[in-house]
């Protein structure tokens, strides 16, 4: 079972990959993007600049970096969809990249999937194409994917029966390991996650008095990236501490819930699958996936000596509880914290 | 313009009348909330005494779900309805539909018809770059090969939300026609469904179904709109329906009464 990280910076490899990398993903936003597009409208899933490469000379020295120690480089162009006046500079930036050496494309869009069919580069299906039946496996093989990754809301037994078809159609497993915390099915959520609201948020209002413009165009230098870190848990609009109306009858324990779940701190922990793949350990994943591009490359190793040393385990050939319980060790041992219930997903 | 009810259940059948010519019935969110074959043969009974025509909307899928759907598509198989309508919101649906070779027009859903529908960008809707305000305001559908893989699929119609910061698709000059779904327009959708809490994190396994007794509006200050918190699903509501759909290409409005869950 290979493990996939994320990377930004060609002079993290070499620490990622003594951590225990097999293989690495990044995206890029171009200053041609921003100025055209912002990171709101990013060409990948993270819509925020500061997970992103800036240019291609970047990503050439990464995939060099990488390729040096003989571990591949995928490039996610996973936006949920690309408007027709977006396609000039989106196939030109993906030939750069493939020109930059980058060895597989992470898809999502069922257009892009159509323009790449014929292109000389592996393709990988993204998560937020919703590969969430059997059906669905067939229908995108069409497209040529050599790898899926699976959706994050498929329980253990429907994991089981879709990695089993895709290893059947000789099409890769893949599923995430770690993650952020997300309620909503990535790919069919449709909320902005670049920004918070402008009259509240520290980030705009101090664009605003910087410039005209507004620096979410130019948001790459440090005062900006900074702001944007202290205000990263209130980007997301799955964490809004929302007051909740009852429509219809009352109903206070679902309302509480729904208030708690709304506005509760421990849900912006980190999401951890690792329990689970004593489960899945005769059922041929290919690869477990790390999100977190825009976490430090400290976290990141941490990360990475985590996952890698938790299959180092299952490969013991140990009981279920055995793993959970040597697991649990493991990641107190090394986040220096207990693991709790709301860590898992 | 045609106009066109849909309901989720069979009750709000009572919103049916004389304006509508077509019959949307199904779910886009919820495999566990797909009609039973009792409940779907009422419906076609329905749309038969109605001389009206019937569109069979159906969610985005797990094995059980295509498992369910394959018998209520052999039902609507044997009941020969004229003029059906699939929408699909899975291509897996897709795969299943051509296997069973039903005689019906299939609709591409608002979960495959890929629009951002977030009420937030309205916050900033004049400190975005005009490219990018423009690329809000559309969806993917006018992109050649797009059209060209509707077109090989036989899809004739896609359906789009109304969303607050207005349609910038234009169906005048394109080979499929389009369909707007009004007032509520989906933002997002879980399989961890908040109204099945039952420990600190949802859970994918059993259902109570409490999304068909209760329902929340969730407020912020940071949001330009309400959340309208159904079941699995969030809403918004958008009353305002642009002027100029017709002169847009759209031919169809599809009215929800209730938020479809």
């Amino acid at each position: 079972m290979k493990i996939l990280a994320p990377v930004i910076n060609h002079k993290d490899v070499k620490q990622l990959v003594d951590s225990g990398s097999d293989e690495f993903y990044c995206g890029i936003i171009t200053k041609k993007w921003m100025d055209d597009y912002s990171h709101m409208c990013s060409n990948n899933r993270l819509e925020h600049i500061y997970g992103n490469l800036k240019s291609f000379k970047d990503l050439k020295l990464l995939v060099e970096e990488s390729h040096s120690y003989s571990k591949p480089v995928f490039l996610t162009i996973n936006a949920p969809y690309y408007t027709k006046q977006q396609y000039n500079t989106l196939m030109d930036e993906i030939n750069q990249s493939i020109n930059a050496g980058v060895d597989a494309l992470i898809i999502n869009d069922i257009n892009l999937l159509t323009e790449l069919k014929d292109f000389k580069i592996e393709l990988h299906l993204s998560a937020l194409s919703n590969c969430f039946n059997k059906n669905s496996i067939g229908f995108f093989k069409e497209f040529g994917v050599k790898r899926i990754v699976l959706p994050e809301h498929l329980s253990i037994s429907e994991i089981k029966v879709l990695s089993k078809e895709l290893n059947k159609n000789n099409i890769k497993p893949e599923l995430f390991i770690l993650k952020a915390f997300c309620q909503n099915i990535d790919g069919l959520c449709t909320f902005h996650h670049g920004l918070n609201d402008k009259k509240n948020n520290i980030l705009i209002e101090k664009l605003k008095q910087k410039s005209k413009e507004v620096l979410i165009r130019n948001s790459d230098n440090l005062i900006v990236n900074n702001l944007i870190k202290m205000n990263s848990s209130k980007m997301s609009p799955c964490l809004i501490d929302y007051k909740i109306k009852s429509s219809e009858k009352e109903n206070s324990v679902l309302k509480n819930n729904i208030k708690e779940h709304f506005s509760s701190k421990e849900r912006l922990m980190f999401k951890c699958a690792v329990c689970s793949l004593s489960e899945l350990k005769d059922s041929d994943i290919h690869s477990v996936k790390i999100a977190g591009r825009s976490e430090s490359p400290s976290k990141k190793s941490k990360d990475i000596q985590f996952v890698k040393e938790s299959i180092n385990i299952l490969n013991k050939d140990i009981e279920k509880n055995k793993f959970v319980s040597e697991t649990k060790n493991l990641f107190s041992e090394i986040y220096k914290k207990k693991c709790s219930k709301f860590n898992c997903f | 313009m045609e106009k066109v009810l849909f309901v989720t259940k069979i009750k709000d059948l009572e919103y049916w009348n004389k304006e509508y010519t077509r019959l949307y019935y199904g779910m886009e969110f919820c495999e566990r909330l797909l009609p039973s074959k009792d409940e779907m043969e009422k419906v076609i009974e329905f749309v038969k005494q109605n001389n009206a025509k019937l569109t069979f909307v159906t969610p985005f899928v797990t094995d059980k779900g295509i498992e369910d759907l394959e018998g209520l598509f052999k039902l609507l198989k044997i009941k020969d309805n004229k003029d059906l309508e699939i929408v699909i919101n899975d291509y897996g649906t897709l795969v299943l539909l051509k296997k069973l070779n039903l005689d019906c027009e299939i609709i591409l859903g608002r979960l495959l018809t890929k629009q951002k529908r977030g009420p937030r960008i309205m916050n900033i809707k004049n400190n975005l770059p005009k490219p990018a305000w423009e690329h809000f305001r559309k969806s993917n559908v006018d992109v050649p090969s797009f059209l060209k893989f509707l077109e090989e699929n036989n899809i004739r119609r896609v359906e789009l939300d109304n969303v607050l910061q207005g349609i910038g698709d234009n169906f005048s000059n394109l080979s499929v026609k389009g369909s707007l779904y009004y007032p509520y327009a989906y933002i997002t959708v879980t399989r961890l469904c908040l109204l099945n809490l039952k420990g600190p994190t949802p859970k994918i396994d059993d259902c109570s179904k409490d999304c068909q007794r209760h329902s929340f509006l969730l407020e912020n200050k940071t949001m330009p709109v309400p959340i309208h918190l159904h079941g699995n699903t969030q809403f918004l509501k958008n009353e305002d329906l642009p002027n100029d759909l017709e002169e847009k290409g759209f031919d169809r409005i599809v009215y929800q009464p209730k938020a479809p869950i």
